[in-house]
């Protein structure tokens, strides 16, 4: 039995998985760096924009400081190799999270202006609950590769028996 | 080092997004934000009336209210519809129009290129 092929595909097969946690944490990094920074950056016009919210407006000086942070925290989590499980799984959380808000306002107040930050600004409600199902696929793609390679253990390839 | 190349690459994308954002809307003029007073009644006179008693400023560029024409809500005007641009406090120059619909009025016209106006649900 040839040990020595079996490992190749197995590192190969681990490869991929850390291919794909690594590419999913870069995404997740830049879109929670990018919309954290920009919600402190415009905090005055973000707070606005929650205090016309009819289910968070009184939360509105709470959540104008916890969001951005809670995003900055994350994008660390998922900055640091050690911590990029426990990033994926808050990810997951927050997104969830803000989809629920999101299915909410699309039924109770679908008129009102989405205050989403950047480029995202210019999505329609819908097109924004789409996206986030897309970003919570990935977070938990993300999760999965990173459950995979921390299985993988530091395996030395196998001795030369010849 | 290498292990921390990802996140590295996506700070710098993330960072870079976001100064090339704010210079293109650095570049975009001003829009001030004045809010109907809640606390006034809204009649067609008043919703019509740019003075101070009926219309608060808010701040710089804030989105709009919810686009339901049932009573007014805010307007985003340009700094020449302002009384002094560097610390607001009154709209000048301006006409706004109001429709009377039951026991509210809701903005209908503004003058004035480029100014805006959202109403909200009564």
């Amino acid at each position: 039995m040839n040990l020595n092929k079996t490992y190749d595909t197995e590192v190969t097969f681990n490869r991929r998985w850390k291919l794909l946690a690594d590419s999913t944490a870069g995404l997740l990094i830049c879109l929670f760096l990018y919309t954290g920074i920009d919600k402190l950056y415009h905090q005055s016009q973000f707070k606005d924009a929650l205090q016309k919210s009819p289910v968070l407006s009184g939360y509105a000086t709470l959540l104008a400081w916890s969001l951005p942070t809670s995003e900055l925290f994350i994008a660390l989590l998922l900055f640091m190799p050690q911590t990029r499980k426990y990033g994926f799984k808050a990810s997951v959380v927050l997104l969830s999270a803000f989809t629920l808000y999101l299915s909410y306002m699309m039924v109770f107040a679908p008129k009102l202006p989405c205050m989403c930050a950047g480029l995202l600004e210019s999505l329609s409600w819908r097109m924004h609950l789409a996206l986030n199902v897309v970003l919570i696929v990935i977070s938990i793609l993300g999760l999965i590769a990173c459950g995979k390679r921390s299985n993988d253990g530091t395996r030395a390839p196998p001795a030369n028996q010849g | 080092m290498k292990k921390y190349l990802i996140g590295i690459c996506a700070v710098v994308v993330a960072f870079t997004g976001f100064a090339f954002k704010e210079a293109k809307s650095a570049k975009r003029a001003d829009m001030y934000v004045f809010e109907f007073r809640s606390t006034q009644p809204y009649t067609q006179a008043n919703v019509q009336d740019i003075s101070n008693t009926y219309w608060e400023y808010k701040g710089k560029n804030l989105a709009g209210c919810a686009s339901v024409n049932q009573k007014a809500c805010r307007v985003l005007v340009g700094a020449a519809y302002v009384d002094n641009p560097s610390s607001p406090s009154e709209l000048s120059g301006l006409t706004i129009t109001a429709v009377q619909s039951g026991t509210t009025a809701h903005v209908s016209g503004i003058s004035g290129s480029g100014n805006l106006y959202s109403n909200q649900p009564d």
